[in-house]
C-alpha cells in the first residue's frame, strides 16, 4: 500500500508538472482541448441549428450565449489522475495498457458530455451552469475515474484467483 | 455491496450531500476565512492587511491601494486592493466524501465521516492558501514576495500549487480518504481486494 501511493504520488506530481509547461500546453493540451471543442460541436450541430463552432468556443447565434473550453475543463487532469494510479499498481503490462486506453476513452467520453451538457445548461440557467460547472462536474469525472480503477482492481483480482 | 450497486447509491447520496453543504456553507466557509486571517497576516504581514468573507467567498485585503492604476502602499484610509475567491470551489470535496463513506457499507459510519472530515479540513485550508498565494502572485505582480529566492521559480511553484489546489485536490484527496478508510469494508474485500492468500495470513477478528 505504502509502495502504491509514493509511485501514485510521485507519477501524479511529475505528469501534472509536465502538463503545466508551456511547451507541453502548446504543442499537446491546446490542440487537444480545440479537438475537444470540434468533437462536441460535430455531436450538437446535426441537433442544433444555431449553434457556431469557432476554435474552442461554442456559442449560440440566437442569445450569443458563447462557452470556451478551456485548460481545466479538458478531463486531462482526470486522466492523469488515472494513468497514475493505474501505472502505480502492480499489474501486467497488458493489463495496465488496456485499463488506461479504456479508462481515457471512457474520461473523455464523459468530459464530452459534460460539455454538450454545460452548454445547454448555460442557455437555460447560469446559476444551475455554474453550480454544475464548478462542483457538480468534477465529482462526477472522478467518479468515472474511480469506477475504472475499482473495475481495474477487480479484474488484477480476477487474474489473480 | 457490489460495484453496480454501490456507484448508483453514491449518485443518489450526492443529493442531499450537496444540499446540506450549499444550505449550511457559511459554517465552513467562515472559518476558512478566519484562519487564512490568522496565517497571511503573519506570514505576510507586509502584504495582507485582513482575511474576510461572507460565507462563501473569501476577501484578501492587501496593505496596497490603488493610485492612477498604480499599486501604492495604504496611507489612511483608501480603498485596498482586495483579492476575492470562491470558497466552494474547495469545499465541494465535503459532500463528495460523504457520499462516498455514507454508500459504503460498513459499521460507524457517522464516526467514520467525522474522522475523514477532520483530514479534509486541513487540505481544504492548504488547497485555499495556495489559491489566496496565486491571486496575490497575480495581482500583486513584483510587490508579491515569498520566502525570498528567484521570481521566476517562485512564480512558477506558485502557480503550479494554485493548479493542484483547485484542479486535483479537491476531487483526489476526498477519494484517496475514503479509500483509506475503505479498505477493509465488504466493497473493497469482495470486490477488489487480492485474495488472502496473495497478502499472507489473514489477520485474526478481521472481516472477510
Amino acid at each position: 500500500m505504502a509502495r502504491f501511493i509514493l509511485i501514485f504520488a510521485t507519477l501524479l506530481l511529475v505528469l501534472f508538472s509536465l502538463e503545466q509547461l508551456q511547451v507541453a500546453q502548446q504543442a499537446f493540451i491546446q490542440p487537444f482541448t480545440a479537438g475537444l471543442a470540434l468533437a462536441s460541436a460535430a455531436l450538437m450541430s446535426p441537433f442544433d441549428a444555431n449553434l457556431l463552432a469557432h476554435g474552442r468556443v461554442l456559442s449560440d447565434a440566437r442569445t450569443g450565449f458563447a462557452v470556451s473550453i478551456e485548460s481545466g475543463c479538458n478531463g486531462i487532469e482526470a486522466s492523469i489522475v488515472l494513468v497514475a494510479a493505474v501505472l502505480a499498481f502492480p499489474a501486467s503490462w497488458k493489463l495496465r495498457l488496456i485499463t488506461v486506453c479504456g479508462g481515457l476513452l471512457a474520461v473523455q467520453g464523459l468530459n464530452i458530455l459534460r460539455i454538450v451538457s454545460l452548454y445547454y445548461l448555460g442557455l437555460w440557467n447560469t446559476e444551475v451552469f455554474t453550480f454544475a460547472h464548478l462542483y457538480l462536474w468534477p465529482v462526477l469525472i472522478m467518479l468515472d475515474v474511480l469506477l475504472v480503477f475499482l473495475l481495474h482492481l477487480h479484474f488484477v483480482r480476477v487474474r489473480l484467483d | 455491496m457490489s460495484l453496480p450497486r454501490f456507484f448508483p447509491t453514491v449518485l443518489a447520496l450526492l443529493v442531499p450531500c450537496y444540499l446540506f453543504w450549499y444550505l449550511l456553507h457559511p459554517w465552513i466557509g467562515n472559518p476558512l476565512a478566519w484562519v487564512l486571517d490568522v496565517h497571511l497576516t503573519a506570514m505576510m504581514p507586509g502584504l495582507v492587511e485582513q482575511v474576510g468573507g461572507d460565507g462563501v467567498n473569501v476577501l484578501i485585503y492587501s496593505t496596497y491601494s490603488e493610485v492612477n492604476g498604480e499599486l501604492t502602499r495604504l496611507q489612511g484610509s483608501e480603498y485596498r486592493v482586495g483579492f476575492p475567491f470562491n470558497s466552494r470551489i474547495l469545499t465541494y470535496a465535503l459532500p463528495f466524501y460523504a457520499a462516498l463513506t455514507l454508500a459504503t457499507p460498513g459499521p460507524e459510519r457517522l464516526d467514520t465521516l467525522f474522522r475523514g472530515f477532520l483530514v479534509l479540513l486541513p487540505t481544504i485550508y492548504l488547497c485555499a492558501l495556495g489559491v489566496a498565494l496565486q491571486a496575490m502572485s497575480a495581482g500583486l505582480g513584483d510587490r508579491f514576495e515569498l520566502f525570498g529566492g528567484n521570481d521566476i521559480i517562485r512564480r512558477s511553484l506558485v502557480a503550479l500549487y494554485y493548479q493542484l489546489s483547485t484542479l486535483i485536490l479537491p476531487v483526489l484527496a476526498p477519494v484517496l480518504v475514503w479509500a483509506w478508510q475503505s479498505r477493509d469494508s465488504t466493497l473493497f474485500v469482495a470486490f477488489v481486494r487480492p485474495p488472502r492468500s496473495d497478502r499472507g495470513v489473514p489477520e485474526a477478528g478481521k472481516q472477510v
